[in-house]
């Protein structure tokens, strides 16, 4: 029975590090823009099934998983040099693009992928460690360690280095951040180029352990933003918490509802934390309600 | 008669859609462009109910899809599991939705823009898990099959061509509603609310009241639209309801225009004909949407139901500096 507790608690924060790495993506973009990226679901998707078609073209597995981020982040400086740059100030009409922007995504996955979930085979397929009887694959290994090193980058980011700073000054303080040299235009691109990042990598580590399908994106998107929220949209390194947290009340509830009810969960979870306390729970800063 | 017209604008626009419908009807020759009509018209209208939410309450929901399946499938088991009859059952779906988005609409009055976007999808993507999985009431992921024909004092709707005209009939009266609704007292409320709450609130109006009355009806005309649904195909599953849906019709109002009645039901024109033109691959016409959505976003706020009135706009402002 303790076992399978711990079993649990562990396939949760699994589960939750990915919730917690697609959340990290919208703190980085509300930060640095007040908006939401509602496509940020799909960015992860999106960067799942190009590194199985990578794969699928006989490139290293390794290789596909960094490329694949890569390629999708720079689509998607293009697109916010091109297009977005033109609403960033409006945090509106910037959530109405991305909006827009998932909607198409879905489609474009529908059309090149196909409507059957599919899966990333990693060469991890199958190995896992055994530490005192549990049993831990090397693929969910990474998605910890993945996590981890997100949060432990950020928290140097945000509270150490000048960019992330300047980052959180050209939405708080606009007019004094333009008067003092800095470009919000910039800020917000590289915000929403490092969201996505994030978004596709954590799609990449999650296709090995389970299938995605096109449109995978909306919950996938929605349970990365209650992992956000609940940490509170300020403090982006803190998401990962707020994913591994939510991970774990999600698989232990398996427990005590029929598993098809699972999803409704962390949906729960996002609107008790919207009527509560919006500005999460985690945070430590300032009240700041949009 | 014609002050009637010259006080509340929008019944025009009501006007010019029902002799749309009346031509429709006379042209088409075929049950499955009756079929195709019908839902047409239960989009024209859906599409109008949440433009109500977005462009007269100023809010935003993305659980609109959810509470027409709310509708569908009320009327569904009313009338299928438990024998009751179509006019009732359309009541009870319009009742049911205006509750459940009393629910959605609570956030409103604590949250705005895009936290409250998220807690109208979160309701949103429950409700649809919900028709999954209570499987004993709705079918599960299979869908609800064989639901019974509409059938009033004993007629039965089994020809489309019929249904078709009773659907119209039942979205016309209320779409000439809705116009006179927003022209009305509180309509004008709605609109002095939008522009600024704190001074609508000076003046004693009841910002919260006011929302929720908003999402109440818009939910109330969803519902009956899902009612309306689920006897025209006899067959309703969750997918049909799901968020995208929702972010689609949520697409084709700011496409339309965020307060515009004619914008709105060109939108559900477009999107209509666009469907029935690309069968094989529905899903097109989501990526045009997708498409005019991040165009109208990002180029044109406003939508094109208000083309008329940025470019007037525009002239007036060349005219005046002309003349200074």
């Amino acid at each position: 029975m303790i076992e399978t507790l711990i079993q649990l608690l562990i396939s949760g924060a699994v589960l939750g590090s990915i919730y917690g790495l697609i959340g990290v993506g919208f703190s980085v973009v509300h930060t640095a823009t007040g908006a939401i990226n509602f496509a940020q679901g799909e960015f992860a998707v999106l960067g799942a099934f190009l590194a199985i078609s990578l794969t699928g073209a006989d490139l290293p597995h390794f290789f596909a998983v960094i490329i694949s981020p890569i390629v999708l982040t720079l689509f998607v400086v293009l697109l916010f040099r091109i297009f977005l740059t033109r609403v960033a100030d409006d945090a509106l009409y910037l959530v109405v693009a991305t909006i827009a922007l998932s909607l198409m995504l879905k489609t474009l996955l529908l059309y090149f992928w196909g409507r059957e979930p599919i899966g990333l085979s990693s060469p991890f397929q199958g190995k896992t460690l055994n530490i005192a009887g549990l049993m831990l694959g090397y693929d969910q290994l990474l998605i910890i360690a993945g996590a981890l090193i997100a949060y432990i980058f950020l928290l140097f980011f945000f509270s150490k280095h000048p960019a992330g700073k300047a980052m959180k000054a050209v939405v708080e303080e606009k007019e004094i951040a333009m008067a003092s040299g800095l470009n919000p235009a910039l800020y917000q691109g590289v915000a929403f180029a490092f969201g996505s990042l994030l978004g596709a990598f954590a799609g990449c580590l999650v296709a090995p352990v389970s299938m995605l399908s096109y449109n995978s994106g909306g919950l996938l998107g929605l349970k990365g933003f209650a992992s956000a929220i609940f940490a509170g949209l300020d403090r982006p390194e803190r998401a990962v918490f707020g994913g591994i947290i939510l991970g774990v009340i999600e698989s232990l509830v398996v427990l005590f509802v029929p598993s098809g009810f699972k999803d409704v969960v962390a949906l729960i979870v996002l609107l008790i934390v919207l009527t509560l306390k919006p500005e999460g729970f985690l945070s430590g800063g300032r009240k700041r309600l949009a | 008669m014609l002050g009637l017209f010259k006080k509340y604008k929008n019944l025009k626009i009501v006007l010019f859609f029902s002799l749309l419908l009346v031509f429709a009807g006379l042209f088409l020759n075929n049950e499955y462009y009756f079929a195709t009509a019908s839902i047409f018209v239960i989009n024209s209208l859906l599409i109008t109910s949440l433009m109500m939410v977005i462009g007269y309450a100023g809010q935003i929901s993305l659980a609109h899809g959810a509470i027409y399946g709310i509708g569908a499938y009320t009327s569904a088991i009313l009338t299928t599991k438990l024998g009751a009859p179509f006019l009732l059952a359309l009541l009870a779906s319009a009742l049911a939705g205006f509750l459940v988005s009393l629910i959605v609409g609570a956030p409103s009055l604590k949250l705005r823009g895009h936290y409250l976007a998220m807690a109208t999808l979160g309701v949103g993507e429950i409700i649809v898990i919900l028709f999954q999985e209570l499987d004993f009431l709705t079918g599960g992921v299979n869908g609800f099959v064989g639901i019974k024909p509409a059938e009033i004092f004993g007629y039965s709707f089994v020809n489309l061509t019929e249904y078709y005209a009773l659907v119209s009939v039942i979205a016309v009266s209320i779409l000439a509603f809705l116009a006179i609704f927003v022209d009305s007292k509180i309509g004008r409320a709605l609109r002095a609310i939008k522009s600024s709450e704190i001074a609508a609130s000076s003046l004693g109006l009841n910002p919260s009241f006011y929302k929720l009355m908003v999402f109440g009806l818009s939910g109330a005309v969803a519902g009956s639209c899902g009612s309306l649904y689920a006897h025209l195909d006899r067959f309703i599953s969750p997918s049909t309801f799901s968020v995208s849906f929702s972010v689609m019709m949520v697409a084709m109002v700011i496409v339309g225009g965020e307060s515009s009645f004619a914008g709105s039901l060109a939108a559900a024109l477009i999107f209509s004909l666009l469907n029935e033109y690309v069968r094989q691959f529905q899903e097109l016409s989501q990526f045009l949407f997708g498409l005019g959505l991040f165009l109208v976003a990002i180029y044109m706020k406003g939508g094109i139901g208000n083309i008329g009135k940025i470019f007037p706009a525009k002239l007036e402002r060349v005219k005046r500096s002309e003349a200074s």
